[in-house]
C-alpha cells in the first residue's frame, strides 16, 4: 500500500511539472496548449533513444529538454497572429502529427511497439529505497520547476505575459513583441513539459505512441483547470489531485461491488465532471490566481 | 478517375453534414465545440436502440428519433452547460466541451458497451458505374447527404428562421435590436446542428457500423472540414468536408515511386488521418479564416 | 451563485476524496488469509473491452474449476482483475496496485503488446511472476526471466502462415493488419518468411484503426492486383473491411485471414464466405469440455479466442503453487519453468529457455456456410 502511495505521488511529482508548464504558457500567457503532451512526449521519446543509444540519464534529460524547448519554439512560430482558440486547434493538430511520426517511424521510435527496457534511474538500489528515491528526485524537480515558474511570473517578462493575455492588442500597442514573447514562453514551458516526460520514461522505463493521446493533454488541463488557471501552486494541487483520483477510483469496486468494465468508463466521467463542474462553479480554479492590483481588470 | 470522385464523394458524405453542424452552432455560439462530433454516435446509438425496441417501427421512425435525440441533446448542452461556459470566453467553453466530450463517451460506452453494432440493412451486390463500385447504401448514403444539404440550405434562404439564423450569425446584437429572439433562435440553431451531426452518425453506422468511439476518430477530420472551409461559414463546412475528401482519397493514391523511378511507393497508411491534421495546420497558418470566411486572424 | 455553492460544493469533493481514500485502505484488508489471490490486467474499457471480456471469462471458469477441485495448497483462489482502460500507463498502475496493495505473487495480463510490455517490465523488476495471455508480439520475449506466455508469438504464427499461403500457390500477395503492435509484428514475421520462401509481399498496409471506412486502403489492394490478401485484424475492423471489401468486389481475389475466426467474428457471413485463414486450435484435444463449460456458463458460443489463455495461464499459476507448496514468486517461477508438457484447455503448453509457449496447435480453416471448417493439418 504504502508503495502504492509513493507512486501516486511520483506519478504526481511529474505530472505537476508537466502542469505547471501548460499554466505558465495557457495561465500566465493565455496560451490555449493543446498539443502539451507533444511537448512532453518529445522530452520523452529523447530520453528513450538516448539512454538506449548509451547517453547517462541526466545528459539524456537534459537533451530531452533541449528538444522539447525546440518543439515548443516552432509551434510558438506556426501560426503566429492567430486567434486564441484557433491557435489551440492546430497545436492539437501538430500534436496528432507528432503522434503519428511516433507511431509510423518504427526505425526511431520503436513505432507501435515503443520504446521499453529503458535503464531506469538508480538501478542500484532496489524496491522501496529506489521508489524514495525518485520520489525526492520528482519532488526536488517539481519544486525548480515550480519555483522557477512563479519566479518568471513576478519578472517584467511575466508581467507582459499576463497583459499579453488579457489584451493583446494593448500589449502590441505598448511596444511589446507578442510573437516573442509567445515564442519564448513556449519554449520555456516545452523544455519544462520535456523534463517531465523525461522523468516519466525514465521512471516507467517504457514509452509507447499511446502515451501521446490527446487524452493525455486533457488530463494536464484538467490538472491546470482544478487548481486554478495561472497560479502555480494551483497547479500542482491539481496534479495531486487528478492523479490520486484517477489512481484510486479503481479501488472503489474493492469496496462497492461495481462491475469491473464500468470502473474505466467512471474514470474517465469522473475526470470530465469534474473539469466541467469546476469551470461553471468555480472558474477560478481551487486556488484562485491573485493579481496585483494594478492589473489590467477582465474586459 | 471515376472511382477517385465516388470515394471523395462517400468521404465527403463522412464528414460534411457532421461539419455542418458545427459550423451552424458555431456561428451563433462563437466558440469550437469539441462535444458537436459526439452527437454524432449517441444519434447512431439511439437509432439503433429504437430500431431493437420497436423492431416492426422500421429504419426511417428509428433514425428520426435518433437525429432527434442528437438534436435536443445539443440543445440541452447548450442551454444548461454552453451558455454558461461561454459568458467565461471561448477558451472556457472549449475546454468544458472537451470535458463534455470525455463525459459523453464515457457515458455511452457505459450504456451502450464497446462492442459495436449494425443495423439489420441488406447486403447488396455492388454496382459497376463507368469502372467505379459502389453499394446502395453508399448511394443511398451519399443521397440523403445530398438532400439534408439542400433542404437545409433551402430552409436557410427562404424561411424567416433561416433569415434569423443568418441575422445572429452575422450581427447578433444587431439581430436582436431588430426585433429577434436570439437566445431562441440560437437554440434552435443549436437544435439544428445537434440533428445534423446525428444524422450523419447514423448514416455512418448505417453504411458500416456503430463504433461508439466514432466520435474521437471524427474529431479531427470534421474540425478541419470546419476550419478549411471556414470556422462559421455553412457552406464552407460542405466545401471544407469535400477539400479534406478528396486530399486524403488523392494522397493515398499518388504513387511517388514515379518521381523516384524505383517502382511503386505510396505515402504509408499509417499517415493517413494525418492528412486532416496536416490541412488544419496549413490552413491555419495561410489562411486562418478559411477558404469562405472572415476572422481567425488576431484582430 | 458560485459563492454560494462553495460549501456544499467543497464537502461533496471532500466526500469523494474520503470514499476513495477509505476504499484504498480498504482494498488492502478486504483480503482474507484464507485465500490466495492472483492478479490480473485486462483492457475491460477502451477499444479493446470486448476482448478483455472475454479474457475475464476465461479467468472466472478457472477460478471456478480450481475451487471445485479442492483450491490451492488447501486454500481457496481468488484472481483481482483490474482494468487497464487499453492504456499503458492505467496498466502498470494497475500491476502496481495488484503487486503492493493485494500482494499478488502472479500477474496475468494484457492483451495489447504495447500494455503487455511495460507491465512485464515492471513485474520482472518486482520480482513476479508474469503470465502474458493474449499479445503475440515477438518483443515479448526480451520482457525477461520471469514472464511467460500461455500463447504463443507471432514469429510462430508467421512461418505457419507464410507456408501455408505458399503452399497453396500464392506468389504475390498484400498485407493488411492494424498498425499496432501487433499488426507491426506479425507483419515483419509473415513477410521474412514468405519471401525466404520465395514469395513477394507487394504491398503492405497497416490501417489505423477506427475509421468509419477503408476504402482507400482496399482500393490500393485492388491497384496492386495480388493473387492473395493476407489479413488480419480484430472483429470490429475487419467486419467493416469485409464488408467494403464485398462491396467493392475485392472478395474475388482469395483472402487469408490471420487467426481468422478473430477476422470474421463481427462479419456478415456473406462478406467472409470461402475466406481461408490460420487458426489456433483453441479448443485443444483435451479441451472440448471447455467449450461446453464456457457454452453453458455464459450461453453463447466464444466471443473470441483469447479465453482459452487466460483459462490456462490461471490453471498454470495454480499448478505451479500447488507444486511449489509456497506462494512465494520466486519458487512459484520455478515450478512454473519446470511443469514440463501441461495439457491446456488451449492444448498442450510447454515453455520454451525463454518462458514463451514452444509450439501451437495452429491449423488451416475455411469459412464456409456461416462457420470455420478445418482444411488442413
Amino acid at each position: 500500500m504504502l508503495e502504492f502511495c509513493l507512486h501516486v505521488l511520483i506519478m504526481s511529482a511529474i505530472f505537476g511539472i508537466a502542469a505547471v508548464s501548460l499554466n505558465l504558457q495557457a495561465g500566465t500567457g493565455g496560451l490555449l496548449n493543446f498539443g502539451q503532451i507533444a511537448l512532453f512526449g518529445i522530452g520523452a521519446y529523447a530520453v528513450a533513444i538516448l539512454t538506449r543509444a548509451g547517453l547517462p540519464w541526466p545528459a539524456a534529460l537534459l537533451a530531452g529538454m533541449g528538444a522539447a524547448a525546440l518543439g515548443g519554439f516552432a509551434i510558438g512560430r506556426l501560426g503566429r497572429d492567430l486567434a486564441a482558440e484557433y491557435w489551440a486547434l492546430a497545436t492539437l493538430a501538430v500534436a496528432e502529427l507528432v503522434r503519428l511520426v511516433a507511431l509510423n517511424e518504427d526505425w526511431l521510435t520503436g513505432g507501435p511497439q515503443g520504446i521499453g527496457g529503458i535503464a531506469g534511474l538508480f538501478p542500484g538500489l532496489d524496491g522501496m529505497s529506489r521508489a524514495l528515491a525518485t520520489l525526492a528526485l520528482a519532488a526536488l524537480l517539481l519544486l525548480g520547476t515550480a519555483l522557477a515558474a512563479r519566479r518568471l511570473g513576478q519578472t517584467q517578462f511575466g508581467r507582459v505575459l499576463r497583459l499579453m493575455r488579457e489584451n493583446p492588442d494593448l500589449a502590441t500597442a505598448l511596444g511589446h513583441d507578442i510573437v516573442a514573447c509567445k515564442v519564448k514562453v513556449l519554449a520555456i514551458g516545452g523544455a519544462m513539459a520535456g523534463l517531465a516526460g523525461g522523468l516519466y520514461t525514465l521512471y516507467l522505463a517504457f514509452i509507447g505512441p499511446d502515451q501521446l493521446l490527446p487524452f493525455e493533454t486533457f488530463l494536464i488541463w484538467t490538472m491546470v483547470v482544478l487548481g486554478g488557471l495561472g497560479n502555480v501552486a494551483g497547479a500542482v494541487v491539481g496534479a495531486l489531485l487528478v492523479t490520486a483520483l484517477y489512481a484510486g477510483i479503481p479501488f472503489l469496486k474493492d469496496v462497492v461491488a461495481l462491475p469491473s468494465d464500468l470502473t474505466g468508463s467512471l474514470r474517465v466521467f469522473a475526470i470530465g465532471s469534474i473539469v466541467l463542474a469546476v469551470l461553471m462553479l468555480k472558474p477560478q480554479g481551487l486556488v484562485p490566481e491573485r493579481l496585483r492590483r494594478f492589473h489590467a481588470q477582465r474586459p | 478517375m471515376i472511382q477517385i470522385l465516388i470515394d471523395t464523394l462517400i468521404r465527403t458524405s463522412d464528414l460534411a453534414l457532421i461539419a455542418l453542424g458545427l459550423n451552424l452552432s458555431y456561428g451563433v455560439s462563437r466558440f469550437p465545440n469539441v462535444a458537436h462530433v459526439e452527437m454524432a454516435p449517441l444519434g447512431a446509438a439511439v437509432a439503433l436502440a429504437v430500431a431493437a425496441l420497436f423492431p416492426g417501427g422500421g429504419l426511417v421512425g428509428a433514425a428520426i428519433a435518433g437525429a432527434l435525440a442528437a438534436g435536443l441533446a445539443a440543445m440541452l448542452l447548450h442551454r444548461f452547460a454552453f451558455e454558461r461556459l461561454a459568458g467565461a470566453g471561448p477558451a472556457s467553453a472549449l475546454i468544458g466541451s472537451l470535458a463534455i466530450a470525455m463525459m459523453l463517451r464515457a457515458g455511452l460506452q457505459a450504456v451502450f458497451g464497446t462492442r459495436p453494432q449494425q443495423f439489420d440493412t441488406p447486403l447488396t451486390p455492388p454496382h459497376d458505374l463507368w469502372g467505379a463500385i459502389l453499394s446502395d447504401l453508399q448511394i443511398a448514403a451519399i443521397a440523403i447527404t445530398a438532400v439534408c444539404l439542400i433542404g437545409f440550405f433551402a430552409m436557410l434562404r427562404l424561411t424567416p428562421l433561416g433569415r434569423s439564423i443568418r441575422a445572429i450569425a452575422a450581427n447578433p446584437a444587431l439581430a436582436t435590436a431588430s426585433g429577434i429572439d436570439a437566445r431562441r433562435v440560437t437554440l434552435v440553431t443549436v437544435f439544428l446542428g445537434g440533428t445534423l451531426a446525428g444524422i450523419g452518425g447514423i448514416l455512418l453506422a448505417l453504411v458500416t457500423q456503430l463504433d461508439i468511439g466514432m466520435g474521437q476518430m471524427l474529431l479531427l477530420p470534421v474540425f478541419a472540414a470546419a476550419i478549411v472551409g471556414g470556422l462559421g461559414s455553412l457552406p464552407g463546412a460542405v466545401i471544407g468536408a469535400f477539400a479534406i475528401a478528396l486530399a486524403e482519397t488523392l494522397v493515398m493514391r499518388i504513387d511517388f515511386g514515379l518521381l523516384a523511378a524505383d517502382g511503386p511507393r505510396y505515402l504509408p497508411l499509417g499517415y493517413l488521418t494525418g492528412i486532416g491534421f496536416a490541412l488544419i495546420v496549413v490552413t491555419l497558418v495561410y489562411r486562418p479564416e478559411g477558404l469562405l470566411s472572415r476572422g481567425g486572424r488576431r484582430a | 451563485m458560485a459563492r454560494m455553492n462553495g460549501m456544499t460544493r467543497r464537502s461533496a469533493g471532500g466526500a469523494l476524496l474520503g470514499a476513495v481514500a477509505l476504499a484504498m485502505l480498504g482494498g488492502g484488508a478486504a483480503l482474507a488469509q484464507d485465500t490466495v489471490t492472483l492478479g490480473a490486467v485486462l483492457p475491460l474499457s477502451g477499444a479493446s473491452a470486448t476482448i478483455g471480456e472475454d479474457q475475464r471469462r476465461g479467468i472466472e471458469l478457472a477460478v471456478e474449476k480450481v475451487n471445485a477441485d479442492g483450491g490451492v495448497l488447501g486454500r481457496k483462489l481468488a484472481v483481482a482483475v483490474e482494468d487497464s482502460g487499453g492504456r499503458a500507463q492505467s496498466a502498470v498502475d494497475a500491476a502496481r496496485k495488484l503487486v503492493s496493495v493485494s500482494k499478488t505473487p502472479v500477474v496475468i495480463g494484457e492483451y495489447s503488446s504495447g500494455n503487455t510490455i511495460p507491465v512485464g517490465q515492471y513485474l520482472q523488476r518486482e520480482g513476479i511472476v508474469h503470465i502474458n495471455p493474449g499479445s503475440s508480439s515477438p518483443a515479448i520475449k526480451t520482457i525477461g526471466d520471469r514472464s511467460f506466455s500461455t500463447i504463443g508469438l507471432d514469429d510462430v504464427a508467421g512461418k505457419f502462415t507464410a507456408q501455408a499461403v505458399y503452399g497453396m500457390g500464392h506468389r504475390k500477395a498484400v498485407f493488411l493488419a492494424p498498425n499496432n503492435a501487433y499488426g507491426q509484428g506479425v507483419y515483419s514475421e509473415t513477410k521474412a518468411a514468405f519471401e525466404a520462401l520465395g514469395g513477394q509481399i507487394v504491398a503492405n498496409l497497416l490501417f489505423t484503426e477506427g475509421q468509419s471506412n477503408y476504402r482507400r486502403e482496399l482500393q490500393r489492394i485492388a491497384a496492386a492486383k495480388p493473387d492473395v490478401i493476407i489479413y488480419s485484424g480484430y472483429g470490429q475492423e475487419a467486419a467493416t473491411i469485409n464488408r467494403e471489401a464485398f462491396e467493392l468486389g475485392l472478395s474475388k481475389t482469395p483472402w487469408f485471414g490471420i487467426y481468422l475466426s478473430m477476422c470474421t467474428a463481427d462479419s456478415r457471413p456473406e462478406t467472409v464466405e470461402g475466406q481461408m485463414g490460420m487458426e489456433v486450435n483453441y479448443v485443444g484435444p483435451d479441451g472440448a469440455w471447455y467449450r461446453d463449460a464456457y457454452r453453458k456458463k455464459f450461453g453463447k458460443e466464444f466471443a473470441t479466442t483469447f479465453s482459452g489463455y487466460t483459462y490456462d495461464a490461471v490453471m498454470m499459476a495454480a499448478a505451479a503453487i500447488n507444486k511449489a507448496g509456497s506462494t512465494e514468486p520466486a519458487k512459484i517461477r520455478e515450478a512454473l519453468a519446470a511443469l514440463g508438457d501441461y495439457a491446456g484447455a488451449t492444448g498442450p503448453i510447454a515453455f520454451d529457455a525463454q518462458g514463451q509457449r514452444k509450439t501451437q496447435p495452429y491449423i488451416v480453416v475455411s469459412y464456409k456456410g456461416g462457420e470455420l471448417k478445418t482444411a488442413a493439418k
